[in-house]
């Protein structure tokens, strides 16, 4: 996926994660504490605020602006929150000089744009988890937005709705207050000691622009959970909350009696301290209630079956589950699950051919296999007749079984052409179409274990999004992700290509001729004739091209989102014209991987953990592993991966940093043990000034060549129990009666390990150390972040050595630096700031010696446009030079005692440069004002030569 | 509140005539046989709601009360059986020993004793042992089940591996229709099976074993004790539905 610079609403969905547990502690110090008061009796939600409740407690303010942390906002808002054990209650004070100007354009809710209008935010993380939050907006008249965010922030939902909220709202002569009453059962409370994470915020656009302030002071985002003040629920008792709720488990589609049902099994555990007698009910909106009685002495928990019916013309729905008790109806818990809604009476999965339903030149298939699960209960017994024809309707082969079963059906040798298929069980009928296919040069395919397969050839698909493909054939990568699909046509797209050829490379493209076909708003409607006209064509110019990888159909469609059915036909189209190339999806949430579940080929969840300037990855870097794993238990495609391999700090993030080789081997075999056959890494385009990381990935690749049997022979690898959570781990057989046995430890702290091990010997891979086994055990203790390979064979573990790229990561380093820059922003401090934009953290790439990303200058008059230039101490310089795009004009200055002095004009120096001498000057600021460009790459500055000094 | 005869007790008046109204000529068409409470009997008298049955200690046997209590139960006091107790508590001879389906056994019962031995008896009705006459409806390694003999051959319904827990409150049931046989946990009917044999208790022992007991394998030694709490025990002539279990275990028709 491309990071984006969110606005300031979307910007909580995906900024929460940046926050680093590690710096958490240290952060959290910082923030103030929030102490939520018991009330006897709940305050009227009149907006008032004028109940005795509210009177003794204390006022919470001092908010400061977003990305100015140390300034306070001009207008004050303050909060007091308080609870009964039942609900939480906010009153929120907001000083508003001009009350006839507030914005309150939005009335219905869960409408985004409300945050458009003058209002305030509520943030509530109920288990102080910095994984699950709430978030409120309401604005003056009492529009209210609520949403749920997993992961982090990764995963919103709008749909979620807090029943039961109350509001209050009113405007008064010089403020406005917002009076919230949040049932706490609404908020999935876990950890019921009262312990929470609060923000509270506030959007102002009165005065005519935008001012957003927070009660934590806070840059990029208001949706950081790691930030959120701590809260504690003072004399609380929410005992009646300690409900453990898992599922649904083994959901299905079923029709039953006629009615299409949703069943499956929910695990509930009474930890409340008590017996309880309650009563869950499952609903889907405006459908029927389910429900079951829930006898639980506490600490017992039982899974209760469900049946529910849907209404399948609704792909997706919310399921809210309840738990209340039984006599006295007070709500234990409330759960909001989304739910994709998707039917068939028959569904036919075939395993033999195992991909695509095609049969390749290559393959030589004698029976049909598969898997038919019949939609309907009791239809166990159903007798089932399955029949291949030939186009001509020929009945080829026939076969018969009962009810939903694996089923296989000898085949005699088919010419190439289609076949149909057909499965017949009581009143339903379904068919699958099978293709005998021609052979045809660059053909990619997978066989039944997910490996690739190049003209017939396994291959190790490895590389990332937007290679430069010269760059990249230099340091062995096969595959390229380019999003330039839209933009390239003709003679220019076809050059493209023929690089890519040349190279040896091959590139994903998307299949989308234009970008009107792909944009947002297109992504969400129905396929158009049209549009699958447009595809087809673009399909049928490059299906036949040596360098075609595949079809890349969405990237992260659910942010979007985009119509599953829209991207289902698209995925259809591609089988149909260019049956020899994949699809690929990219989905980043657990929800996405379910929703397009049946689009594409081959998804590749996108997982970052966030890696910390000076410290470790922000989120646990596991998530490789679980991501990849969750993905796969959802859905049945091939599974690829796109880890992080960039600095976020590249897309508005601050204190971010690139991987370092040891976490990128780290996610690299997290991948690999999680069922991986492809990598695709995020991102090469702004690589240039991080050799550890590219340099580093071209390491991994050669590892995983040498050690390609664990590569091949991944399908027979087996998870082994390291005991700790932390610390992954497999074993795995090579070729030629070698064994392997890879450890991850995904933990900052040393891990023991103690594994079972058939071999005698081990030898760490490219690291020149072996290990014994002891009865059976093979011991070791792994570093933080370390990856170990264990081999058998010597020879082949000595083959390499991992540290190889050190030497060539040092020789890439020096190039980057040019002798006596003072501006090379890896050395030095340097604070690089520009006129125009304040909000991005990639300005240091100005002196990164790279050159290569470029900071637009856009919607900015030359006489205001600026880049100032800070060391930590004086420097004395006496050039400059300037690189960039249409480089026109700019004067270079200093600041000498506390004025701007003008040192010279910048001069042509190149087609892509400019340049300014000057008599030496001692500062520890500088700029380049009045600056006229389209955008601008680089800065060196350089002191007095020695004859000039 | 507790009347004689039928009553629902901790219950607001209007929910109790509403409850009457709705269900309780229900119940009172359907036999019920003896309801126990628990709530106001003595170590030496536990006596059904109506006083038509009183379970009491056997005659000649221990009368040593002290590991005998009540206790707060799930509703209202529960009988508190201690490790050690040596009291058998039984009806009177021939009492209750003819029972035959369709019935209905529901309690409430918490184990607080985890010891090795195979077998709690929970509850006892005359003997299943040593030549499988009789029945039982006992807690058997961490499940519960329905047993019943004979004389020639023993026959078992059991609930899934464990499905009782120690120190926790379990409701459990067991319904005969004279056909199925389904014992109840919690409310959840966990194990639905055809009773292969016709349900046949013919007590051998008439000196041991044609006793209705409680809490004690029925003998005169102690054996297999239910150490523990119990409440609310039913016996009803017919097959309750899994709706009316539930209410027996929330109490919403408590007697």
């Amino acid at each position: 996926m491309i990071p984006k610079h969110r606005t300031f609403f979307t910007r909580s969905a995906r900024f929460a994660a940046a926050l680093l547990f590690l710096s958490l502690p240290a952060l959290a110090e910082e923030t103030a504490k929030i102490s939520v008061a018991k009330i006897a009796e709940a305050p009227e939600i009149d907006g008032q605020g004028t109940d005795a409740c509210w009177s003794a407690l204390p006022w919470y303010s001092g908010f400061t602006l977003i990305n100015q942390k140390e300034t306070k906002a001009p207008q004050e808002t303050k909060f007091k929150v308080a609870h009964d054990n039942d609900h939480l209650y906010f009153l929120i004070e907001a000083e508003e000089s001009e009350p006839a100007r507030l914005n309150a354009k939005v009335s219905e809710r869960d409408n985004p744009r409300v945050a458009y209008d003058d209002c305030v935010e509520v943030f509530i993380d109920p288990n102080r988890d910095f994984d699950r939050f709430y978030h409120f907006i309401v604005n003056t008249t009492g529009a209210l937005y609520d949403a749920e965010y997993l992961q982090g922030g990764f995963l919103t939902s709008k749909d979620w709705d807090s029943e039961g909220l109350k509001i209050g709202t009113a405007v008064h002569e010089k403020s406005f207050t917002v009076e919230l009453a949040i049932p706490l059962v609404e908020l999935g409370l876990e950890n019921i000691s009262g312990r929470m994470g609060i923000n509270v915020a506030r959007e102002s656009y009165a005065g005519g622009k935008p001012v957003l302030s927070s009660f934590v002071p806070i840059d990029g985002s208001f949706g950081q959970p790691a930030l959120f003040a701590p809260a504690q629920l003072e004399k609380c008792d929410l005992k009646h909350f300690a409900w453990k709720i898992g599922g649904p488990v083994n959901p299905a589609f079923l029709r039953r009696e006629g009615k299409i049902v949703y069943e499956g099994k929910f695990y509930l555990g009474n930890s409340t301290g008590k017996l309880q007698m309650s009563r869950l009910t499952l609903r889907f909106k405006n459908g029927p209630t389910f429900g079951e009685h829930v006898i639980l002495d506490n600490g017992l928990g039982r899974e209760y079956s469900f049946s529910l019916p849907v209404d399948v013309s609704i792909p997706d729905q919310m399921l809210h589950l309840e738990l209340k008790d039984n006599k006295t109806g007070q709500k234990f818990a409330s759960r909001q699950i989304p739910v994709s809604v998707s039917y068939s009476p028959l569904s036919i999965t075939l395993t033999n051919p195992p991909y695509r339903d095609n049969i390749y030149s290559d393959m030589n298939v004698t029976e049909i296999a598969g898997d038919l699960v019949i939609g309907e209960a009791g239809s166990e017994n159903f007798p089932v007749t399955f029949e291949l024809a030939d186009s001509d309707g020929k009945i080829l082969a026939s076969g018969t079984g009962a009810g939903s079963c694996k089923f296989r059906l000898p085949i005699p040798a088919l010419e190439e052409g289609d076949y149909l298929l057909t499965v017949r069980a009581g009143e339903y009928t379904g068919t699958k179409k099978i293709r005998k296919l021609p052979k045809v040069k660059g053909e990619v395919r997978f066989d039944e274990n997910g490996y690739m397969l190049a003209d017939g050839q396994s291959v190790i698909p490895y590389g990332g999004f937007s290679c430069n493909p010269d760059r990249e054939s230099a340091l062995g990568f096969n595959l390229n992700f380019s999003y330039m699909g839209s933009y390239l046509h003709g003679q220019k797209l076809q050059e493209t290509f023929d690089r890519y050829a040349e190279l040896g490379l091959k590139t994903a493209i998307n299949c989308y001729p234009s970008d009107k076909i792909s944009n947002p708003e297109a992504m969400r409607k129905p396929l158009t004739k049209q549009e699958a006209d447009q595809i087809r064509s673009r399909i049928r110019e490059l299906r036949s091209h040596p360098a075609l990888l595949g079809w890349y159909l969405a990237d992260e469609p659910e942010a979007v989102p985009a119509l599953p059915s829209r991207l289902k036909e698209i995925y259809e189209i591609c089988k149909e014209e260019d049956p020899h190339h994949p699809a690929i999806i990219l989905n980043n949430t657990a929800a996405g991987y379910r929703k397009y579940a049946e689009v594409a080929d081959i998804t590749m969840p996108d997982a970052y953990p966030n890696f910390l300037s000076g410290g470790d990855a922000g989120k646990p870097i596991r998530e490789v592993y679980d991501l990849l794993k969750l993905s796969s238990e959802v859905n049945a495609r091939i599974q690829w991966i796109t880890p992080q391999a960039f600095n976020w700090g590249d897309y508005s993030r601050t204190g971010q940093r690139a991987p370092d080789f040891a976490e990128l081997r780290n996610m690299h075999y997290q991948a690999i043990l999680a069922g991986a056959t492809g990598f695709c890494w995020f991102e090469f385009s702004n690589l240039q000034c991080e050799p550890e990381v590219y340099l580093g990935l071209a390491q991994l690749l050669k590892e995983t060549k040498i050690l390609n049997d664990l590569w091949f022979n991944g399908y027979k690898r087996v998870a082994l129990d390291t005991g700790d959570p932390d610390v992954l781990a497999a074993a795995c057989p090579g070729n030629d009666g070698r064994h392997y046995i890879v450890t991850v430890n995904c933990s900052t702290s040393p891990k023991d390990i103690s594994l079972p091990a058939e071999g005698k010997i081990y030898f760490a891979a490219g690291e020149k150390q072996s290990f014994t086994p002891v009865e059976g055990k093979l011991t070791d203790q792994l570093t933080k972040y370390q990856t170990r390979v264990y081999v058998t064979d010597q020879a082949l573990a000595e083959s390499f050595s991992l540290d190889e790229y050190k030497p060539k990561v040092a020789e890439a380093m020096a190039k980057l630096y040019k002798e006596g820059n003072l501006a090379y922003s890896r050395k030095g401090r340097v604070r690089f700031e520009l006129s125009w934009d304040k909000r991005s953290s990639a300005f240091w790439h100005l002196g990164d010696g790279a050159f290569n990303m470029m900071f637009w200058i856009r919607n900015s008059k030359p006489k205001d446009t600026t880049v100032s230039i800070t060391f930590p101490e004086k420097v004395k310089a006496s050039r400059l030079c300037l690189f960039g795009k249409n480089l026109r004009r700019g004067i270079v200055e200093a600041e000498v005692n506390g004025e701007w002095v003008r040192l010279a004009e910048l001069k042509p120096a190149g087609e892509k440069s400019m340049e300014a001498s000057f008599p030496a000057v001692e500062s520890a600021k500088f700029r380049i004002s009045e600056l006229s460009a389209s955008g601008i790459s680089e800065i060196e500055m350089y002191g007095p030569s020695q004859e000039e000094k | 509140m507790k009347t004689s005869g039928y009553s629902y007790r901790k219950l607001p008046a209007v929910f109790v005539m509403l409850l009457c109204a709705l269900n309780l000529s229900a119940l009172d068409e359907s036999g019920l046989i003896a309801h126990f409470t628990f709530d106001d009997d003595t170590a030496a008298e536990l006596k059904s709601t109506d006083g038509n049955y009183v379970f009491k200690p056997r005659e000649g046997g221990s009368a040593d009360f002290s590991h005998v209590g009540f206790v707060e139960g799930v509703h209202g006091k529960a009988l508190h059986l201690k490790s050690g107790n040596t009291v058998h508590y039984c009806l009177p001879p021939g009492v209750l020993t003819d029972l035959k389906p369709p019935f209905t056994i529901a309690l409430w019962i918490k184990r607080t004793e985890d010891k090795t031995e195979h077998k709690h008896a929970v509850f006892c009705g005359t003997c299943a042992d040593p030549k499988d006459y009789g029945f039982e409806f006992s807690w058997f390694w961490y499940c519960l089940t329905l047993r019943w003999g004979d004389g020639g051959k023993s026959y078992a319904v059991t609930t899934p591996a464990r499905t009782l827990f120690v120190d926790k409150w379990h409701h459990a049931a067991a319904v005969h229709d004279g056909k199925i046989v389904t014992l109840y946990v919690d409310g959840m009917a966990l194990t639905a099976r055809e009773a292969d044999a016709e349900f046949v208790h013919v007590p051998k022992d008439k000196k041991f074993a044609n006793r209705f007991t409680l809490g004690q394998f029925p003998t005169s030694f102690s054996a297999y004790p239910h150490v523990g709490l119990m409440d609310d025990l039913f016996l009803f002539s017919r097959p309750l539905s899994r709706e009316e279990i539930v209410a027996l275990a929330e109490g919403t028709l408590s007697r």
